[in-house]
């Protein structure tokens, strides 16, 4: 499910020549550029990264073997660590062929210098371990500014580019980390919290390697390592809260069960360990929902090459170092490659399928791969109508989409207090529009004749369900479908509860195509009527009572209605056609006690009864002639 | 009873020799039913094309009437099958009431020593149906000597030999009550309209000849035509029950009465005393007579023999004196020979949506029928018209609490009222609202009110 080097670089690795040349790589995590050292500088410094082409080659002085090399984000501008307590500036861009302008700089009480980041373009932070500084580099001047230094007390310090943070370890055995904001020129504290590390005798301190920060569904979570005499490894997620005033919390532990070295990348919401000495990689989903906090891997599996690289690169080896997020180098090999997911194979590593189908659900660009899967899966009836249930309501965004709102709410509604001060990547589920599964979904169910329509009908309500609790207004033309699934299903309490409690709403086209079931369900007929009635559709409900022949029933109807005479001389004609001469009477008289004009009712004649049948009737009504029928 | 009717012996005639069947041939008939409970299916199909379908048997199993002229092995099989519903529900200390298989309904009462089964299309008012032919049937040969019958026969005699030329009696009594308009509610009599003055002459002549001639036993003189009475008087606090009245009025329609002879029928009205023997003088006095046939029938009831000649001259004088008075002789033979019912547009404006309707009045048991109008014509839609008016008086008596409908159809809307004073079932258009129904209706009670004298009567004239 892992492969390993679809995208790639090649550089040239460490070496120690005998001619006294000398090659160094540095990673620098922040622009995810890889830095190829040759004497120091002397002979060349050449940046590559694996998203785009752009590779920097520049030349400087060669004063001292660097510790580390970073460069700003618009890769104009380097910073080195050369000696431990100053850090050196490199102008890029101003030197073509020359060798490279520095400027040199160091916190104000010199002390050695724990951590030196670029916060922007031209603003660089530099933590020692009693204060942080940020510093404005004017890039003209060639000169540097401290710009706002804060007290603080580190153990040592790491910094996630991403969303601006720097973290501090301090304490007894450096498990209280502090995280504190840097933007706007600005540092803001947030509240600061212990991590259980697992410390002992032998493990007395709570290392920076230990720990790592990424951004996981939307939030950022630090990553911390925690190691046990008894149990097995665990890496313990602390998700960080968007105000300053929150502490951050305890959310996941990843249960690893080995020990040894190993290395961590998030790609795509993932949390996933490389075990090297097993040769395994282990896939975590923090929201492959788990009774505790603790979370199995969802996936153990092994990294595959790219067929690209013949012959393959050997894996897992120990030349292998692992960046956040997805950055294998191999040291040895001198190639920088990227690890990706191959999501197509979850349909065979994860045996649940309602599981996969979620895992899938949440990945991004795989919007393709879950229809196909799901479509699959319904075909294939391996999933309960509960799980179908779960899935839609995801997809409808009924769980996914209320729980941020809520949260968002909840920040909003609190006002300035509980103020952002953090940002970080968000995480943007799946939705799938309505057409969209219309068409790719539930049409092609219909269309299965191999499926029983009532099982097919059972998938709409949940999807209408789903719809409906998202508080999402169904569109037409899925009602319609649900309606006639419904019905072919033979369904027809199920239609008409739905019709009744009014899950689906009135449309006159709805109610037309009740109105057609009514050979298979009369009630359903009552239904559409009653929806047209809703709609005030008075003159459709009269068509229809003259299409059910019922006349009288029709004319009442205007009555009530008080309907223009527009409709009379229709409902007549059809009196004329269909009614016993008595009904045709009744009509007759009414419309002449209604006042109607004479013109709308004249085709029903005056001549219904003879005056000898009239003559005869009184006779025997008069002398109670006996007759029976 | 002196008439005799071709028919009614013929039919006598074929099951003579069926009654001397011994108590072994009895037991063949048994097995006759169970062949025939594996061609039950053919009888009820045949059954059910017919409206109405009357049994008259006894105890025992023997047929006495049926009618719709059956072949005689049907009747009997079938009066078999009916005999042991009765007789099994019997055994268990009960008694079969009736049967419905979806549009068909049977109805069984158990009178000892008879037996009554209707099977009908329509389930209203069956059991009274029923009940009317056993009176009817009392009213020939009296309950008593209906128990004695078997006592003194044995339990196989063929009752038929003494009912011998009544069928047609039964028969008339059958259609009379499901065919009569005034009877489609409860059993009922209608009174002739007519004026208050010519009534109150017709009743004064009828009893001061009926006091005047001094005969002890005769107890009632009643003027019927057109199935209504014009008028009835009485001895003293005798009164005479509706549906003895319409067994007198049942037998006076036999068309072989109608001539300008006298008749002296002995007859027992079984709500009046049910053991006993009236004497029934019937007259028709102006039945063909020179100038023009007045439908009219004087009976004066006697309890004693040998009345004849004493109620004879009772009917010369009355009659003398009827037409003594020619204004009221006019006016009553007017009045008898196109009775002049209530005509709905009396009531006045807005009673167009009413179509009919029918009033009972409960103390004196007497209706009111609308004259026929305009859309109710047809005999088919007439008929329509007075079903749903009988199942509307049945369902009132079902539901003694029911006071007030109104049910809209799609042919017409009916609207009930049922006091403790009258019942009121009328027909009205389909576009009626049941407020204007009710407007129409409150009118059409006073106006009723007003006229009470003319279609009801009030006082029942003594002597």
């Amino acid at each position: 499910m892992l492969e390993l080097g679809a995208t790639f670089i090649p550089f040239e690795p460490d070496r120690s020549a005998h001619d006294g040349n000398i090659t160094r790589n540095f990673f620098d995590c922040s622009s995810q550029r890889i830095c190829t050292m040759r004497n120091n500088g002397a002979l060349g410094l050449a940046s590559k990264s694996l998203q785009n082409d752009k590779i920097t080659n520049v030349r400087t002085k060669d004063r001292g073997e660097p510790s580390t090399v970073k460069f700003s984000p618009d890769g104009r501008l380097c910073v080195m660590q050369r000696a431990p307590n100053t850090a050196d500036i490199i102008f890029l861009e101003k030197t073509e062929n020359s060798l490279c302008l520095e400027l040199t700089v160091s916190t104000k009480s010199k002390e050695p210098l724990l951590a030196v980041e670029w916060i922007t373009n031209n603003q660089l932070l530099l933590v020692n371990n009693h204060s942080a500084e940020l510093l404005f580099i004017n890039e003209d001047k060639k000169s540097s500014k401290l710009i706002k230094a804060t007290n603080v007390n580190a153990a040592w310090a790491i910094y996630y580019a991403p969303s601006q943070l720097l973290l501090i370890a301090n304490g007894q055995s450096c498990s209280n980390l502090q995280p504190i904001i840097v933007a706007h020129s600005q540092f803001t504290r947030m509240k600061n919290f212990e991590v259980d590390f697992g410390g002992s005798i032998s493990k007395e301190n709570f290392l920076e390697k230990d720990a790592a920060i990424a951004t996981i569904y939307g939030k950022v979570y630090i990553m911390v390592f925690r190691y046990s005499n008894r149990s097995a490894t665990m890496l313990d997620l602390y998700e960080l809260p968007f105000d300053a005033s929150t502490a951050p919390q305890f959310r996941h532990s990843l249960i690893l069960g080995f020990n040894g070295g190993c290395g961590i990348h998030v790609i795509d919401n993932l949390v996933i360990v490389h075990h090297q000495s097993s040769q395994k990689s282990m896939i975590f989903d923090i929201k492959v929902s788990s009774p505790s906090k603790s979370h199995s891997p969802l996936v153990t599996t092994t990294i595959e090459p790219h067929p690209q690289h013949q012959p393959p690169p050997s894996l897992y080896t120990n030349f292998w170092f692992t960046f956040l997020p997805d950055v294998v180098i191999d040291s040895a090999g001198g190639v920088m490659y990227s690890i990706r997911l191959k999501n197509e194979k979850s349909q065979l590593e994860i045996s649940e399928k309602h599981t996969m189908l979620e895992y899938l659900a949440r990945r991004r660009h795989e919007k393709k791969l879950f229809i196909v899967s799901f479509l699959s899966c319904l075909r294939a009836r391996a999933l309960s109508l509960r799980q179908i249930r779960k899935i839609f309501a995801m997809l409808s965004g009924g769980g996914g989409a209320k729980t941020p709102k809520a949260e968002n709410s909840a920040e909003n509604g609190a006002g300035s207090a509980l103020k952002a001060v953090m940002t970080c990547e968000k995480y943007s589920s799946l939705v799938v529009t309505q057409h969209e599964m219309q068409s790719a979904v539930l049409i092609p169910l219909r269309e299965d004749a191999s499926l029983p329509e009532s099982y097919v009908a059972n998938i709409m309500l949940q999807y209408l369900r789903s719809l409906f609790d998202a508080s999402i207004t169904p569109e037409a033309y899925l009602i319609e479908m649900v309606v006639e699934t419904l019905a072919e299903a033979g369904e027809m309490s199920k239609l008409q509860q739905i019709v009744t409690y009014r899950v689906i709403n009135d449309s006159k086209p709805l109610a037309f195509l009740l109105l057609s079931y009514e050979a298979r369900c009369s009630t359903l007929f009552q239904s559409g009527v009653d929806i047209l009635a809703r709609n005030k559709a008075s003159d459709e409900i009269v068509e229809v009572m003259l299409e059910k022949k019922q006349i009288v029933d029709a004319f009442r109807f205007i009555d009530v209605r008080n309907l223009n005479e527009a409709l009379i001389p229709k409902v007549v004609e059809a009196a004329n056609q269909h009614c016993s001469r008595q009904t045709r009477y009744a009509i007759r008289e009414h419309l002449t006690e209604k006042k109607a004009k004479a013109s709308l009712y004249k085709s029903i004649g005056d001549d219904l009864y003879t005056e000898a049948e009239i003559k005869e009737a009184a006779n025997e009504q008069a002398t109670c002639t006996l007759f029976e029928i | 009873m002196e008439v005799e009717v071709p028919g009614g012996s013929e039919a006598v005639g074929g099951t003579d020799t069926g009654s001397e069947s011994s108590f072994k041939v009895s037991q063949v008939e048994i097995e006759d039913v169970e062949e025939n409970l594996k061609n039950a299916e053919a009888i009820f199909e045949h059954l059910e094309q017919l409206p109405f379908q009357v049994f008259i048997l006894s105890e025992f199993g023997k047929p006495i009437f049926v009618n719709n002229d059956r072949n005689e092995g049907e009747v009997v099989s079938l009066a078999a099958l009916i005999c042991a519903f009765v007789s099994r529900c019997q055994s268990w200390g009960d008694s079969l009431m009736t049967m419905t298989s979806q549009d068909n309904h049977i109805q069984f009462l158990h009178k000892s020593p008879l037996i009554f089964c209707v099977v009908s299309k329509y389930p209203e008012q069956l059991d009274q149906q029923l009940e009317v032919l056993f009176e009817q049937i009392c009213s020939i040969l009296s309950k008593s000597q209906l128990e004695n019958v078997y006592k003194k026969k044995g339990d196989n005699y063929d009752l038929r030999k003494l009912l011998r030329g009544t069928d047609r009696l039964i028969d008339s009594s059958i259609s009379s009550w499901r065919a009569s308009p005034i009877n489609l509610v409860d059993s009922s009599i209608s009174a002739i309209p007519m004026n208050p003055s010519d009534r109150e002459f017709l009743s004064t002549t009828m009893a001061s000849s009926l006091g005047a001639a001094k005969l002890d036993g005769a107890l009632f003189g009643i003027m019927i035509a057109r199935r209504q009475i014009a008028a009835i008087v009485r001895f003293k606090k005798y009164v005479i029950h509706p549906r003895d009245l319409n067994i007198l009025i049942n037998l006076v329609s036999d068309t072989t009465l109608q001539t300008d002879s006298q008749n002296w029928v002995p007859i027992c009205l079984p709500r009046f005393n049910d053991t006993g023997f009236f004497y029934a003088y019937i007259s028709y006095p102006w039945c063909k007579t020179d100038q023009e046939d007045i439908p009219a029938c004087l009976v004066l009831l006697s309890v004693k023999r040998d009345h004849f000649d004493g109620l004879k001259e009772v009917r010369q004088q009355i009659v003398t004196k009827l037409e003594g008075n020619a204004k009221f002789f006019t006016n009553f033979s007017q009045a008898v020979k196109t009775p002049n019912l209530y005509q709905i547009s009396q009531i006045g404006s807005n009673s167009e949506s009413l179509w009919s309707f029918l009033y009972l009045n409960h103390s004196s048991k007497q209706v009111c029928m609308s004259s026929s109008k305009i859309p109710l014509i047809t005999r088919a839609e007439r008929w329509i018209a007075r079903c749903e008016m009988r199942r509307s008086s049945s369902l009132s008596t079902r539901h003694p609490h029911l006071r007030t409908l109104f049910v809209r159809g799609t042919r017409h809307c009916l609207f009930v009222w049922v006091t403790d004073l009258f019942s009121l079932y009328c027909i009205f258009g389909p576009f009626v609202t049941a407020t204007i129904a009710f407007q129409v209706v409150e009118k059409l009670l006073k106006s009723l009110k007003s006229h009470e004298q003319r279609y009801f009567i009030i006082n029942t004239t003594s002597f």
